[in-house]
């Protein structure tokens, strides 16, 4: 009798078991699936009434002025087709600023070899390590607006730049380089990357964290170098941060503003004008809202594909 | 596993409260209509500054602008609560570059100003419509004749489909330059007053090492107003007729102008890199600290003849033992040899209008009120020197000058020219002005000639629709 007490304990302990596990693996919650999914979308709401009720409404209403001739304040917008993407295929200040822009996507390229460069001497018995880390990624947190005076002053004529080249004898470099057209961009592309080069730094330095030691060290006993071990070892192995840095470069790129805005306002004579800052000056100083609008459009559109394509790529190179 | 006793309570504590901010911040977009509960009668009900209605009237103004400054809209605020003790106003400061787009949200959100300044030309026409027509409030505070006792500058540039959108505060005159004459004493050097004159200076403030003449060549106002004083010594009075569209920017007067304004660049005038500088603060920071002899300004510098406002000034510009010096506004040489007498342009330099839709149209009309229409309010304007006032009749008060014995003349003298100016300084076209400011940065640069600058501006004048 206890032998059948027991074992029917143990039969209804099994199937209440094999009933739970059942319904674990419907994935149904103790109280009920309806109840377990409305909480799901009530924790998301929020996130979701942010990214639909701004960003996309933004988008689909700035795809919706883009058609107007309007100023942003006036009641009576005109409609104009497609004039103002017209307008922007025949306007050479528009072209202007998108080679400004790739050059400005070259410099990507410098921030991140100066970053893993930096990561990797960082990873080497160098001492006071930490307060080089600080150093690299201070310009990064720094707020744009501080730093544009200042670097306003460091290129001035009579600015620290110049005075140290005079110093050092180099007096035939000193110049104005914020005031002529020809080095105005590639003074502006320096700030630039002596800002994200901390940003570059910190992922390799990371990604670098998780590179086995003992390939190198197996490296090392097979004769490689230090450039072999970077070049075959170092640079492959992190090729998640690289791509992902390149990226976020090409993102950052296109949406340039607040260092040609601040320091060089797009000139002297439009030589460091971007698309946002153009964009901005269009829309927001020159009231034509629905020309700016465009200008975003082809923006959007630019930084979509881009995005797109570089995920695609890298996505595909990886599988291969 | 289940959910049980109080965990399960906190767990729908939590998506309760989630919903209750998610349907907050949706009813905190949509909120707000903007309009007053006050009727007009009401709202044009401003007592006599000072009277024992004024102590009890209540209210709070939030007032937007660039102008007076951080620095010197508490004295305004002061000012007025002497006689208006209840009326509290919050002045928020915006850098010139930034007051067109924060006004763009601000001016119709529910938590927007309640005064805001305009400026006649672009900012006026595109943001007057906001306000409400002044006329009832000068009539009521002046009289019928109100127009006879203002500056006609100010009611001309304010004025929008017969509606008067704004009262100007004090009007200003560019084409001067200004000059650290304590400087020029201690050199023996005069001011110049033709091209030749002004170069050989430049070559002696220069071997004393220091730079001649300052100038923020990135803002496209400051090119503006230079070229404008350039031109009106050439031909007056034909910069602000392209303006308008009554004459060609590629008319040899104006092409002229433009070819004088280019040689400023290389002929020793202009100090290297002025392109890659602001005027404010990176141009007027080295006037002030007294590494360069002359810079561009105009009437609105007049507030650095007093000494206090020029110590703050001088302080800001990173001397550390700030010393006063003497300050003086001169004509801007003959640069063209054509012997035009030289003289001032000038706008209001800033006005005050009144927010349509703000709940505190009564404490607003009464803050503009004061500010504008009232000696007590004018005087104030008036002491500050930055301005010359709107309301006729005011003479500025003379004490803390700098050097009273030059300052004061030059003070009374510019302060006629300036309430006698016809001609307006302010571009109302946008894209004319970018236009003048792309040219000014071309020639700057030497990326165009005069003459291709000019057919740009004349290309965009024509795009104008006035």
């Amino acid at each position: 009798m206890k032998t059948v007490a027991l074992t029917r304990h143990r039969h209804e302990q099994s199937t209440l078991t094999q009933h739970r596990a059942g319904r674990a693996a419907k994935g149904s919650a103790p109280h009920g699936p309806r109840r377990n999914n409305v909480a799901g979308y009530l924790y998301v709401a929020p996130a979701v009434l942010v990214v639909v009720g701004i960003v996309y409404f933004a988008i689909v209403y700035t795809l919706r002025i883009s058609v107007l001739d309007w100023d942003g304040l006036s009641p009576d917008p005109v409609a104009v087709g497609l004039d103002n993407y017209v307008r922007l295929v025949e306007d050479a200040v528009f072209w202007r600023s998108l080679g400004h822009m790739a050059m400005f996507a070259l410099a990507v390229l410098v921030q991140m070899a100066l970053g893993l460069g930096f990561a990797i001497l960082l990873h080497s018995g160098v001492r006071a390590k930490t307060l080089y880390k600080v150093l690299l990624f201070l310009p990064v947190v720094l707020a744009p607006a501080v730093m544009a005076p200042v670097f306003r002053q460091i290129f001035d004529a009579d600015g620290e730049l110049n005075t140290m080249l005079r110093a050092v004898g180099l007096d035939a470099l000193a110049h104005p380089w914020l005031a002529d057209p020809s080095t105005a961009l590639y003074a502006l592309i320096t700030i630039n990357v002596w800002q994200w080069t901390g940003f570059s730094f910190v992922l390799y330095y990371a990604g670098l964290t998780q590179v086995d030691a003992s390939l190198i060290e197996a490296a090392r006993i097979d004769g490689a170098g230090n450039w072999r071990v970077i070049s075959s070892l170092l640079i492959p192995l992190t090729r998640g941060t690289t791509v992902t840095l390149a990226i976020l470069g090409v993102i950052g790129t296109i949406k340039t503003f607040d260092i040609p805005y601040l320091v060089t306002g797009g000139g002297p004579a439009r030589s460091t004008e971007v698309l946002a800052t153009y964009l901005y000056q269009q829309g927001i100083t020159d009231f034509h809202v629905g020309y700016g609008a465009a200008l975003t459009v082809v923006l959007m559109i630019m930084s979509l594909v881009l995005t797109v394509s570089q995920v695609r790529r890298f996505k595909l190179g990886s599988e291969a | 596993m289940s959910i049980t006793g109080s965990r399960w309570r906190r767990t729908r504590a939590c998506q309760a409260a989630l919903v209750g901010l998610t349907l907050a911040a949706l009813a905190a977009c949509g909120s707000g209509s903007g309009t007053s509960n006050a009727s007009s009668s009401d709202a044009l009900a401003v007592p006599q500054p000072g009277s024992a209605e004024a102590k009890t009237v209540k209210g709070t103004v939030n007032w937007w602008g660039w102008s007076p400054g951080v620095s010197v809209a508490p004295l305004y605020v002061k000012a007025f609560n002497e006689a208006y003790p209840n009326i509290k106003v919050n002045f928020k400061f915006y850098d010139y570059n930034q007051y067109s787009p924060a006004l763009r949200t601000g001016v119709g959100s529910p938590s927007g100003p309640d005064v805001f300044d305009l400026e006649p030309g672009g900012i006026a026409r595109q943001y007057g419509r906001f306000g409400t027509d002044l006329t009832p409030l000068a009539q009521k505070v002046l009289g019928s004749d109100w127009k006879d006792k203002l500056s006609p500058l100010g009611a001309d540039a304010f004025t929008q489909d017969g509606k008067l959108k704004a009262l100007s505060v004090g009007s200003g005159g560019a084409g001067t330059l200004v000059i650290n004459k304590t400087l020029f004493d201690r050199w023996g050097l005069k001011p110049p007053t033709t091209l030749d004159e002004w170069v050989s200076t430049c070559k002696a403030i220069k071997a004393k090492g220091k730079t001649c003449f300052v100038h923020g060549a990135k803002d496209a106002w400051v090119n503006r107003d230079l070229i404008q004083a350039i031109s009106n010594s050439i031909a007056p009075g034909k910069f602000a007729k392209a303006v308008q569209g009554q004459a060609k920017w590629t008319d040899p007067d104006l092409v002229q102008a433009l070819s004088v304004y280019r040689s400023l660049f290389g002929n020793g005038i202009m100090q290297p890199g002025a392109a890659g500088i602001t005027q404010y603060n990176d141009a007027q920071n080295k006037f002030m600290a007294q590494d360069a002899a002359m810079i561009m300004q105009g009437t609105w510098e007049l507030g650095n003849y007093k000494a206090q406002a020029q110590t703050a000034g001088i302080k800001s510009a990173g001397v550390s033992s700030p010393k006063p010096f003497v300050e003086q506004l001169v004509p801007l040489p003959d640069v063209a040899g054509k012997g035009n007498k030289p003289y001032l342009f000038g706008d209001p330099d800033f006005g005050l209008t009144v927010n349509a839709r703000s709940k505190n149209q009564r404490a607003a009309n009464i803050f503009v009120a004061w500010y504008t229409l009232t000696k007590q309010g004018q005087q104030v304007v008036a002491d500050q020197y930055t301005q010359v006032p709107s309301l006729k009749g005011i003479t500025p008060a003379t004490q803390g000058l700098v050097d009273p014995s030059v300052q004061v003349t030059s003070l009374r003298n510019l302060g006629t020219q300036v309430q006698n100016a016809t001609e307006h300084r302010q571009v109302a076209y946008p894209d004319l002005m970018t236009a003048i400011g792309d040219a000014a940065s071309a020639l700057a640069s030497g990326s165009k000639t005069p003459q291709a600058a000019a057919q740009d501006l004349q290309t965009a004048s024509d795009g104008v629709s006035r």
